[in-house]
């Protein structure tokens, strides 16, 4: 409900009460002035006229013992005269006026006035109101002369009235009471200017109470004045910024979305699998972090339209609804091979969904995206209104994959051609006349080697297999160099006759012995050579070079064979890989010797490298520590 | 020193000098290369490295979180037997995979 005074504003009120309460507590200080003023008057008149009292009597006396009453009329006349006196009178004894200010009554009968009478000792004081209304106050005394009364003397003041009161006060009253009124007019001005911010907050708090509902009010930051506007503005702001408008249940329903839209990012950004959605255009309207790292161009898109990186990309619509899209294709176009025939940029099957790897190639390495698109079909719509892709990197699955066939092929050609062999030539000797001894000994020289072949195959791959898993280890023992190396060079000599191959070895005179697994060394160093034997056309030449550094044994085999191209030279040491070169093709192999000649090597704390120029030659290069036992 | 090898597409990350406050640098700058494009997987071998110290544990995690950010991992292959214990003890063990050795780690990856 409001009162009359709700329409007059706070700092009003407070200047308004504060001059009510200031100027009635300073009328009630000049009441006390007035009532002190009228006291002290009428104390100091009694007290003065007592005085003159005094005067006048020793005044009387002494003219009374010098002249007589000769000279009473004229000296009471000047003495009323002198100290302003209502009147001045001298009564003989015989009650009679000797003298009196007023001359005419002299020698005429004293009259007694009728009033309160107050005595001290001698003197009487007679309070009355004469003719004129006024209150005269008549001061009595006995005269002497020589220890004789000679008479009575009577003097009069006209009493100060309150009007004359007010008129002493009010020469005090520029000290009393304006100094007062000047304080609290100043009081006044600085309640008020301190009091003028809070005009602003108060009106509107105002419209808050009287308002029906709190939601719809609006409320407007203020003027800022000091610490009070501050804090208001801060509330206002806060206010403004939603919590403070909505009801408990949009507050609670928008802090619950938002938790949920927080969590499912969370998950979005923990898969390691990139996910997107698209619209029918194929704009993207929502991507997670793994996207960006698996699509790199598409951070530099998000760049180039000036967007937020993919990671925070969400909903995707540009702050003004007109900067363009990105679209997901153009993106993957930038690093990935999307052939003209890929389902993905087929518009029919927009509707159904599509799978395809994608192979691109960054720097030296090549890798392989799966790429999955499912056309997204919101509840609301029965068509489909974007899509839902997800990618995923398998280089490393299509690697396994690839060497796993590499590896059925190998196995079935280095099993299948010695097991013909053996039972070919094992069939002859079994059902043809073979009358020949030196036949029958080639044949069977033959299903040996064939044999031979087979269980090397065989061994590589238990070799291989404990390589996968970690087991394959070295019988460390102390051996002779020199010894080892002839043994590899003995067991590669009948191959380098077969071949016509010249053939180099430099080895120092001084060798020193060596801490290491004499077998798998020499079965690399037997590899390794064969290698080069294998590879070297007829003609050819082969080196086999050791040098003894400071702290390592060096030991390259060279050859002037067909060389390896610079884009397979990176793979030599993968396993089951074999060059597609058919000069290679047309020799037996694995795939596994080098492979394994590299773990060897490695097992050992030292390196194997390779330079080749293609037709020209390569060369292996073993480094091993010098580690004596 | 570190060396890096790729075995098909997972790269191998060895090292004869311990993952300490000395060296915690060294190893960030590496692995923040593999950061820089594609999704990083990574196998750490322990086999060669002495020690890892407080600064090599922790760069070690900000290194996963990087990774995982990215979609990738850091997997560790072939720890010693005092560099096992301190990931044990330190409870690292829990948040990184743990191989015998790099091989059987690089083929984690294909699973």
């Amino acid at each position: 409900m409001d009162s009359p005074s709700s329409h007059i504003g706070l700092p009003q009120r407070i200047t308004g009460y504060f001059l009510l309460f200031g100027i009635a507590a300073t009328l009630w200080l000049g009441l006390g002035v007035y009532y002190a003023s009228c006291r002290i008057s009428r104390e100091r008149s009694e007290s003065a006229c007592l005085r003159i009292l005094g005067h006048v009597i020793r005044s009387l006396n002494l003219d009374y013992m010098q002249h007589g009453d000769a000279h009473l009329q004229s000296l009471v006349e000047n003495q009323c005269r002198d100290y302003n006196l209502a009147y001045l009178a001298v009564i003989g004894l015989d009650g009679k006026y000797l003298a009196h200010s007023a001359s005419h009554r002299v020698g005429t009968k004293a009259t007694e006035p009728a009033g309160a009478t107050e005595s001290w000792g001698d003197v009487q004081r007679v309070r009355f109101v004469n003719e004129d209304s006024a209150i005269l106050q008549e001061y009595r005394a006995p005269l002497r002369a020589a220890d004789q009364n000679f008479g009575t003397v009577r003097l009069a003041i006209i009493e100060p009235n309150s009007w004359h009161a007010f008129w002493t006060a009010t020469h005090y009253a520029p000290i009393a009471l304006i100094g007062p009124f000047a304080f609290l007019m100043i009081g006044a001005v600085v309640l008020g200017k301190l009091t003028r911010p809070v005009e602003d907050i108060d009106r509107q708090l105002r419209r808050v109470a009287t308002a029906p509902s709190v939601a719809g009010c609006e409320l407007l930051e203020t003027e800022v004045h000091g610490p009070a506007a501050i804090g208001w503005n801060r509330l206002v702001h806060s206010w403004s910024k939603g919590s403070g408008q909505k009801d408990l249940q949009e507050r609670l329903s928008e802090s619950l979305s938002s938790m949920r839209v927080k969590k499912l990012e969370m998950v979005l950004d923990g898969l390691s699998d990139g996910i997107s959605t698209t619209d029918q255009d194929g704009s993207i309207l929502l991507a997670n972090s793994a996207l960006a790292a698996l699509i790199p161009t598409l951070g530099q898109l998000a760049n180039e339209g000036n967007r937020a990186e993919p990671s925070t990309m969400r909903k995707q619509n540009g702050p003004n609804g007109s900067s363009k899209s990105h679209r997901i294709l153009d993106a993957l176009k930038r690093g990935w091979v999307v052939p003209d025939s890929c389902p993905l940029v087929d518009p029919e099957t927009t509707e159904r969904p599509v799978v395809v790897e994608l192979e691109g190639h960054f720097g030296e390495d090549r890798r392989i995206l799966r790429v999955t698109r499912s056309p997204w079909i919101e509840p609301e719509h029965q068509h489909s209104t974007g899509h839902l892709w997800t990618f995923r990197d398998i280089t490393q699955q299509k690697l396994a994959e690839e060497m796993r066939n590499q590896f059925v092929n190998t196995a079935t050609h280095e099993l299948r051609t010695p097991l013909a062999n053996i039972k070919a030539y094992a069939e002859t000797l079994v059902l043809a006349d073979v009358p020949d001894i030196e036949q029958q000994k080639d044949f069977l020289n033959t299903i040996s080697a064939e044999a031979t072949r087979l269980a090397r195959f065989v061994d590589d791959l238990l070799s291989v297999s404990r390589m996968e898993v970690g087991s394959l280890s070295l019988s460390k023992q102390t051996t002779n160099l020199a010894r080892l190396l002839d043994e590899a060079v003995k067991k590669v000599r009948p191959l380098m006759k077969e071949r016509k191959t010249s053939f180099d070895v430099f080895i120092p005179e001084k060798m020193p012995e060596l801490y290491l697994d004499k077998d798998k060394i020499t079965t690399t160093l037997v590899n390794l050579l064969g290698n080069a034997i294998k590879y070297t056309p007829q003609g050819g030449h082969v080196a086999l070079r050791v040098k003894v550094l400071k702290e390592q044994l060096e030991i390259s085999v060279e050859d002037t064979g067909i060389g390896i191209s610079q884009d397979e030279i990176k793979h030599v040491f993968d396993k089951f890989f074999r060059s597609k070169d058919s000069r290679v093709q047309e020799e037996t192999g694995s795939g596994l010797g080098l492979p394994l000649a590299y773990e060897v090597v490695r097992l050992h704390g030292g390196t194997i490298t390779v330079e080749s120029v293609l037709d020209k030659g390569s060369t292996f290069t073993v480094i091993l520590p010098l580690v004596t036992a | 020193m570190i060396e890096r090898s790729k075995q098909g597409a997972i790269d191998v990350v060895q090292a004869s000098d311990p993952i300490n406050i000395d060296y915690a640098e060294m190893f960030r700058n590496v692995f923040s290369i593999y950061a820089e494009a594609g999704q990083p997987h990574v196998v750490l071998d322990l086999q060669a490295i002495p020690l890892i110290d407080s600064a090599g544990l922790e760069l070690l995690l900000d290194i996963q979180e990087k990774y995982r950010h990215r979609g990738g991992t850091l997997k560790l292959a072939a720890a010693n037997p005092l560099c096992r214990d301190i990931l044990h003890v330190t409870g690292m063990d829990k948040l990184f995979e743990i191989y015998d050795d790099s091989v059987t780690a690089v083929g984690s990856f294909v699973r």
